[in-house]
């Protein structure tokens, strides 16, 4: 008898245990709805104590979303930033979040939004990754690796 | 192919001539007789990378890309200097004919030494110049530039510097032939070098 309970517990823990790891998973999957695709960092200029972060948000759900911060230990500071052409000039101008539309994306590239790092701690070479943890206004945290990439013409 | 290469090219023409016609700037790919002097530049003083003195004068002789900017600047000035560095590389033996003139709008972080460092980032024949900001409005104003500093007081910038973007491409006598949009590509700005220095 304590054999055959054994035997069913057996069976049935771990039956709970795959149960409950793919609830969690589903979970996991659903409070993630935001894909980063290719995160990379301009790779610092000699001297230059900033440098940016590019990185495509993609919003799986149909829920507008918004980026809201961005933190790294690899700055003393990390900002939300964007550029835009107004009356033919190049402004920069901080933003205190990043739109991702339901079901669209965000696209942070040069020219446009972007994340800024200000008193890089390290200066990281080209190939190296950098660590950056992303926060959105649900609460729901990313983490992401951009790569250093050295523009193109530059030394 | 030669035939659908010389569809485009008849095509570019009509373009060109279009464009002329309906008097938009949008530089096609300019021919030495479609540069005329344009107004405004001129020769003006201030101080190279190296500190010392800097006269536009001195580069007679040679075309002269000039364009306004910041070190601090994240993205518009690297992602210039980078295109710059690639209309180097095309320029094949034209590029010991070309000097590019990198004005700081940010006299306060911009030293020569902070120039140069960020300059020597790049492959391209580049001279940073900076100076008072007396000295500088005067340059900006003479060809038609503008900038405006903006305080960011909750940003660590500080400050920022926005900036007008065109690239003004002078001829070897120091006059305004082109001035290339911010969108401008690599190509067209070669080719925009190519005919100043066929045209002089």
């Amino acid at each position: 008898m304590k054999t055959r309970l054994s035997t069913l517990r057996r069976l049935v823990v771990p039956a709970f245990a795959a149960v409950a790891f793919l609830c969690s998973a589903a979970a996991a999957f659903a409070q993630a709805p935001i894909v980063a695709t290719d995160p990379w960092m301009r790779e610092p200029m000699a001297r230059a104590e900033q440098t940016a972060i590019f990185v495509v948000l993609e919003n799986k759900t149909a829920e507008k979303r918004q980026l809201v911060s961005a933190t790294s230990t690899a700055a003393e500071k990390v900002e939300l930033h964007t550029m835009s052409m107004e009356g033919g000039m190049m402004k920069m101008t901080q933003v205190k979040a990043i739109d991702i539309p339901a079901n669209g994306k965000a696209e942070l590239k040069p020219g446009s939004f972007h994340i800024m790092f200000f008193g890089l701690k390290e200066r990281p070479g080209s190939g190296a990754t950098v660590d950056v943890t992303l926060t959105f206004d649900n609460g729901q945290t990313l983490p992401i690796k951009a790569v250093v990439r050295k523009p193109e013409g530059m030394r | 192919m030669r035939a659908a290469s010389l569809l485009r090219a008849a095509a570019g023409l009509v373009l060109a001539f279009g464009l002329a016609a309906s008097g938009c700037s949008a530089p096609a790919v300019p021919q030495a007789s479609s540069l005329p002097v344009m107004d405004g530049g001129g020769d003006f003083s201030l101080v190279d990378h190296d500190g010392k003195p800097f006269s536009l004068t001195s580069q007679r002789g040679k075309a002269v890309l000039i364009f306004f900017g910041y070190t601090f600047c994240p993205d518009a000035c690297p992602t210039t200097l980078s295109k710059l560095s690639s209309v180097y590389r095309k320029l094949g033996d034209d590029a010991s004919k070309v000097k590019t003139l990198y004005i700081s709008v940010d006299p306060e972080r911009d030293t020569p030494e902070v120039l140069k460092a960020d300059l020597e980032n790049f492959r391209l024949d580049a001279i940073g110049l900076t100076g008072t900001k007396a000295e500088i409005d005067t340059v900006v104003q003479q060809y038609g530039a503008a900038y405006e500093i903006v305080p960011t007081p909750d940003s660590a910038a500080k400050y920022t510097v926005s900036h007008t973007t065109t690239l003004y491409a002078l001829d070897p006598q120091g006059r305004i032939r082109t001035k290339f949009r911010y969108e401008a590509t690599v190509d067209e700005i070669v080719d925009g070098l190519h005919a100043i220095l066929s045209a002089s």
